[in-house]
């Protein structure tokens, strides 16, 4: 392999050292219009009327839409569709948008917000998940506050309860996270040409947003055209409508180009955020190390709309064992609306949370059968053969023991102290962490369609509705389609995420886009040559099965002189030449009593190493390095997928000691912690490539297994470092103090 | 949305007082800016014109004359990190400069700023209760001097009247047997508002503590000296049991005038921790 | 109310209008079209918005604009071009430093800074010359490779 597996330029970083990459609010149209939102500051009322008389008054002022200006459907989501674009009736969160500014300046369009004015009756609201279950709480949606309630049902757990030795059962929580993408987000919108409604701004999936922009507006779907801008991060945040709606919404009207900046408070207080999870977790071992059941509840706390919600409680319990071969499992996953703020997709879709709680559940195992951490998850690995807990049998790239096997390796290559002499409050501490993640939606068709083209100039392109977001999909379909055209990578000319001119990819998470989209493209370029020989045979006249083509050159097997390129052969025929690709991984429907099913074509494994040390007297944790072992299957781009790792520690830094966003107190950045460069540790990526025989050149996955290993290896290390765990994320400097008094209790209590 | 306002940038000290003098309470002073336009951004402070400081020479020198070092208003905290005089002579300033926000904030904001806006987490406050720090407040009216210990009123708020100046701040060089040492906590690295920092300036003299200065950051409204700890150091010898007992009149002062909080469980036995680690660690020095 | 504000910009002089309450950032993104500068939280939080003054880091969501009267200011746009980028450009992308981009050129910034004054930080000063920015794509593991590259 040529292209595959080296380390290109990445196609997108060029414009982007320049400063010249054009994002969300870089974009400038002459005489654009400014939007600004007015929102809720009730978490739940109705809203008895909407006064916009004084704000349509302030000079500069074009309009002041509410809900009654929608001519569509006034309800999104991508999942379930329950979540107004502007308020009509009643507001469910702090936050809720109910009225849109049109102006001149933005300054007009600010201040006229302000002059919106909103009565509200006040409702009563449901502050948490346990309370959306009471027979007083009123009912946030229609249907009630149960989203979904879902099972994964395999063996007994009870007996396999009996036959365990040693049963540990605990409670863990976590808070909700803010994405945190750098770039706020912004757009513009306009008519173009042909009189379509065209938005352009940072999104994780273009035809998803096209659909819901069409349906707002009751327009027909070619009437809407969505463009990604340059996109400054995403991690799940950008997977929902942001700014697409109203954009859309005021050109409607207007006829006019707009565009709107969201500050970064606005992103904070209108986007999603991770769910929080309460999760339940019992798990029984024999004494030899083997896991006979695990039995795990699950609460998530939606917030006000489903957003994704629903994969959210699905994904979590279908990986709620981690990595492991478990006989009898009984998983109960609910996810319920509160009055909180929503909750969305996230990196991880809720497997970060459940890895914090399975990982925790192997360690105080492991402590328990005083058992090596790495034997006992070795010794209940996954591996080819094995059925994961809904049945599916595992047939190929299970990487998830040799990842073990290297991290034990790193652990035990240097004798570690724990104490530091020089510093007497100081202890130090080793844990470590493994995942599994499947790659894709879980049990649902999630195709991706992809075309590859050589023009009759000779001109290559490859065209993909994937929204790189700086992960760096550009870069990894280049290199694939390079590799399997022939053709070179600087060749190619790659049309992205612009649904005028590309075909739905789907979204830009469940890091599918290498696997699935990469399928694509590989079926696209397959077609692809068969049009090339096609058009070679009519050039010759040699049958087709005569010809082959090597490396960009159709040649002939009967006749060695003779050789032609594809560029030549699109040439000389005058015609484009064009190859459709689509890949839809193969899953089968979950069943909904049991959770049983193929939710998966392929997964992802890893475990991470974590040193820390933590200061005993303030609870101050400092991570001092990270060994991270991914299976990816194969690193198209090793380079960007260290990158993918590196990123993903940081986060998963953020997620285990610092990052908790508070509802109506976390404003900005001020009170909301994410790493610095001098919090970071040091890092060693490590591949391990077990290829996956249905992925692009064995590729799999890697953009939220980065990240979901490192919050529990990072709590594994302090329980370690302490002798006590943390069951409450973050393990900010609070909860680690409280821990270390609570062990000294214990042990002046002894 | 920043409101408007009137700009002025003042060439001499004069000019700056008459225009304060004549704006009152609707101008403000300007200097780094660092917290000024985000109180500006977010509505918290609307003026009709900034009075803008930082081209004023003599807001801007590091001197020493008479055993005494000045420090301009208008000296950034990166200019203080690296003045020799200031290491030399107020070491803990620095070490308090340094730790500000990010390379950025350091590059702008400036060590008047920093006391002005009277946070309770302001980093250069514990030093300079320590140093004995006295402020130059320049106004219409004439000049006047004020120890920083009594410059504040509550959080957030200074004595300093609307149309009055701090230009510069002096502490005398201390003895060269004297110790000291900072300690910060906060909850990131880098751009972290300080959850606690204590400052401790310390001579020994026949192995007893002769002279001992602790202020603590972020756990009282106002900064200020701990004397009750202080009080129970001086004279003895520095031994684990007087350090004890100097914490705990720490956290106590910190109850006394803080109240107790939902954040009292934990800085509590932490600023005792600090405490006695600061003193051990200037004692070790 | 506009003011007449003189300053240097990425070496030329500049002569513009514009009201006071106008940060640089703005002035900069707006009036003078150069958007290579980010805003990601107008409160210098995120030094997405790093320019330098007079050869030294600030955020320029915080300085007013009358404040770079007869200073000196360089962003991006400044740094290198197409043809020839600067150094610290071409090992950003060299070393994978550039994710989705959006902190990257306050980065450059404040590491041209940094080399500028100390052309052979160790990693602590290297970590430390960043640790205004945020980054969360990166874990800022390969920005650090990239500058410490040009340190040696």
């Amino acid at each position: 392999m040529k292209q595959v597996g080296i380390e290109i330029p990445r196609v997108d970083a060029l414009e982007k050292v320049l400063g010249s990459a054009r994002y969300g609010a870089d974009q400038t149209l002459e005489h654009a219009l400014h939007l600004k939102v007015v929102r809720s500051k009730k978490p739940h009322a109705k809203i008895k009327s909407i006064r916009i008389d004084e704000a349509v008054r302030v000079p500069g002022v074009e309009k002041v839409f509410t809900a009654k200006d929608i001519p569509g459907k006034n309800l999104i989501g991508i999942i379930t569709k329950d979540q107004p674009v502007l308020a009509s009736d009643r507001v469910r969160y702090v936050g809720d948008p109910v009225a849109l500014v049109t102006a001149r300046s933005s300054e007009a369009a600010e201040e006229a917000a302000c002059k919106v004015i909103v009565e509200y009756e006040d409702l009563p609201f449901v502050s948490s998940p346990e309370e959306a279950f009471k027979p007083y709480a009123p009912s946030i949606h229609e249907k009630g506050n149960l989203l979904l309630e879902f099972q994964v049902i395999r063996g007994d757990v009870q007996a396999g309860f009996k036959e365990a030795d040693f049963i540990t059962e605990q409670t863990y929580t976590t808070t909700w996270v803010e994405h945190a993408y750098l770039e706020p987000d912004a757009g513009i919108a306009y008519l173009d040409d042909e009189g379509r409604i065209t938005v352009v701004c940072p999104t994780q999936n273009v035809h998803y947003d096209q659909k819901d922009v069409a349906s707002t507006l009751a327009l027909p779907l070619e009437k809407v055209r969505v463009i990604q801008s340059a996109t400054g991060g995403g991690f799940g945040g950008r997977l929902d409508i942001t700014v697409h709606c109203f954009l859309a919404l005021a050109v409607y009207h207007l006829k006019n180009p707009v565009k709107i900046v969201y500050s970064r408070e606005e992103v904070f207080q209108g986007t999603s955020k991770r769910h929080p999870l309460k999760i339940h977790y019992k798990s029984g071992v024999k004494k030899d190390g083997t896991l006979t059941a695990v039995e795990v509840d699950i609460l998530g706390d939606s917030g006000a709309y489903a957003s994704y919600g629903v994969a959210v409680c699905v994904r979590s319990a279908v990986h709620a064992t981690g990595p492991y071969f478990v006989p009898s499992v009984k998983v109960r996953s609910q996810m319920v609306y509160t009055n909180n703020p929503w909750s969305g997709a996230m990196r991880g879709f809720g497997v970060p949370q459940m890895a914090f709680a399975h990982e925790s559940q192997m360690d105080l195992l492991a402590q328990s059968l005083k058992m090596d951490p790495v034997e006992l998850r070795l010794k209940n690995a996954l591996r080819v053969g094995a059925e994961t807990a809904t049945g599916q049998t595992l047939s190929a790239s299970v990487g998830i023991s040799k990842t073990l096997e290297i991290i034990r390796e790193w652990r035990d290559k240097e004798i570690f102290y724990k104490e530091d002499p020089k510093r007497p409050y100081i202890k130090k501490g080793l844990g470590i962490g493994s995942m599994w993640y499947g790659i894709g939606n879980t049990g649902v068709a999630n195709p991706s369609t992809a075309q590859m083209e050589i023009h009759p100039n000779g001109d290559v392109r490859l065209l993909t509705g994937t929204a790189d977001i700086g992960q760096g999909s550009d870069t990894a379909f280049l290199q694939i389609a390079s590799e399997a055209l022939g053709v070179n990578f600087n060749e190619i000319c790659l049309i992205r995420a612009d649904t005028s001119m590309t075909t739905d990819a789907g979204a830009t998470s469940a890091s599918r886009q290498t696997y699935i989209s990469g399928n694509a493209i590989l079926q696209a370029i397959k077609n692809l040559k068969q049009e090339v020989l096609k058009a070679a045979t009519l050039i010759w006249g040699f049958p087709e099965k005569d010809l082959f083509i090597e490396d960009g050159v159709v040649r002939s097997k009967s006749n060695v002189s003779v050789s032609i390129s594809i560029k030549e052969v699109a040439r000389r025929r005058r015609k484009l030449l064009r190859g459709e690709g689509i890949f839809d991984p193969e899953t089968t429907k979950l069943d909904p009593k049991t959770g049983q099913g193929i939710p998966y074509a392929t997964y992802a494994f890893a475990t991470h190493l974590a040193e820390v040390e933590v200061d005993m007297e303030t609870g101050r944790v400092n991570v001092n390095r990270v060994v991270a072992c991914h299976d990816v299957g194969k690193a198209i781009h090793p380079k960007n997928v260290k990158g993918q790792i590196t990123g993903g520690i940081a986060m998963g830094l953020g997620f285990a000691l610092m990052e908790e966003f508070v509802p109506e107190e976390t404003l900005s950045f001020v009170n909301y912690l994410i790493p610095t460069s001098r919090d970071v540790p040091e890092m060693i990526p490590i591949l391990v490539e077990d290829e996956e025989p249905t992925g692009p050149f064995g590729a799999k996955g890697v953009g939220e297994p980065a990240l979901i290993p490192a919050a529990p290896a990072i709590l594994n290390a302090i329980a370690d470092a302490i002798g006590q765990r943390i069951y409450h994320l973050p393990a900010n400097l609070e909860r680690v103090l409280g821990a270390i008094q609570r062990n000294k209790a214990i042990g002046e209590g002894r | 949305m920043i409101p408007s306002f009137d700009y002025k940038i003042p060439r001499t000290l004069e000019e700056a007082c008459d225009l304060l003098w004549t704006f009152g309470e609707k101008a403000r002073i300007i200097a780094g800016g660092t917290d000024l336009v985000i109180g500006l951004r977010n509505g918290h402070v609307r003026p009709q014109c900034l009075v803008d400081i930082t081209r004023l020479e003599e807001l801007r020198r590091i001197e020493e004359s008479d055993g005494m070092i000045f420090v301009g208003a208008g000296v950034t905290h990166s200019e203080i990190v690296s003045s020799p005089l200031v290491a030399r002579h107020g070491r803990l300033l620095a070490e308090a400069a340094c730790r500000i926000g990010s390379p950025q904030i350091r590059n702008l904001g400036t060590l008047g700023g920093n006391i002005v806006n009277a946070s309770p987490a302001a980093d250069t406050l514990p030093p300079l209760m320590v140093l004995d720090a006295v402020g130059k407040v320049i106004s219409k009216e004439g000049e006047r001097k004020v120890p920083l210990c009594q410059l504040f009123n509550r959080s957030y708020e200074t004595s300093l009247k609307s149309y009055e100046i701090l230009t510069q701040v002096t502490f005398p060089k201390l003895p060269s047997s004297t110790r000291s040492s900072l300690l910060r906590l906060a909850r990131r690295e880098a751009m972290a508002i300080a959850r606690m920092s204590v400052a401790v300036i310390l001579r020994l003299e026949k192995g007893l503590i002769e002279d001992i200065r602790i202020s603590v950051g972020s756990v009282t409204p106002t900064p200020g000296r701990m004397s009750d700890a202080e009080a129970a150091l001086k004279g003895k010898l520095p031994n684990d049991e007087g350090i004890q007992v100097a914490a705990r009149k720490v956290s106590e002062t910190m109850i006394r005038q803080s109240g107790i909080r939902r954040s009292t469980a934990y800085k509590k036995p932490v600023v005792e921790a600090l405490v006695i680690r600061a003193i051990r660690k200037a004692i070790e020095e | 109310m506009e003011r007449k504000i003189k300053f240097i910009l990425n070496g030329m002089g500049v002569e513009v209008s514009v009201p006071p309450r106008w940060t640089l950032l703005r002035l900069l993104r707006e009036k003078l079209g150069l958007t290579g500068t980010k805003e990601g939280c107008g409160i210098g939080e995120c030094g997405a918005c790093t320019v330098l003054l007079d050869g030294v880091p600030v955020h320029s969501c915080l300085l007013l604009a009358p404040k770079v009267e007869g200073r000196e200011v360089q962003t991006i746009e400044g740094l290198g071009s197409r043809g020839s980028l600067h150094p610290l450009q071409q090992s950003f992308i060299d070393h994978g430093a550039v994710q989705c981009g959006f902190c990257t050129p306050g980065i450059l910034m404040s590491s041209k800074a940094l080399l500028g004054k100390n052309p052979h930080p160790t990693r602590d000063e290297v970590k430390e010359a960043i640790s205004g920015h945020l980054c969360r794509c990166t874990g800022y593991h390969q920005i650090i490779k990239a500058i410490e590259a040009l340190a040696k």
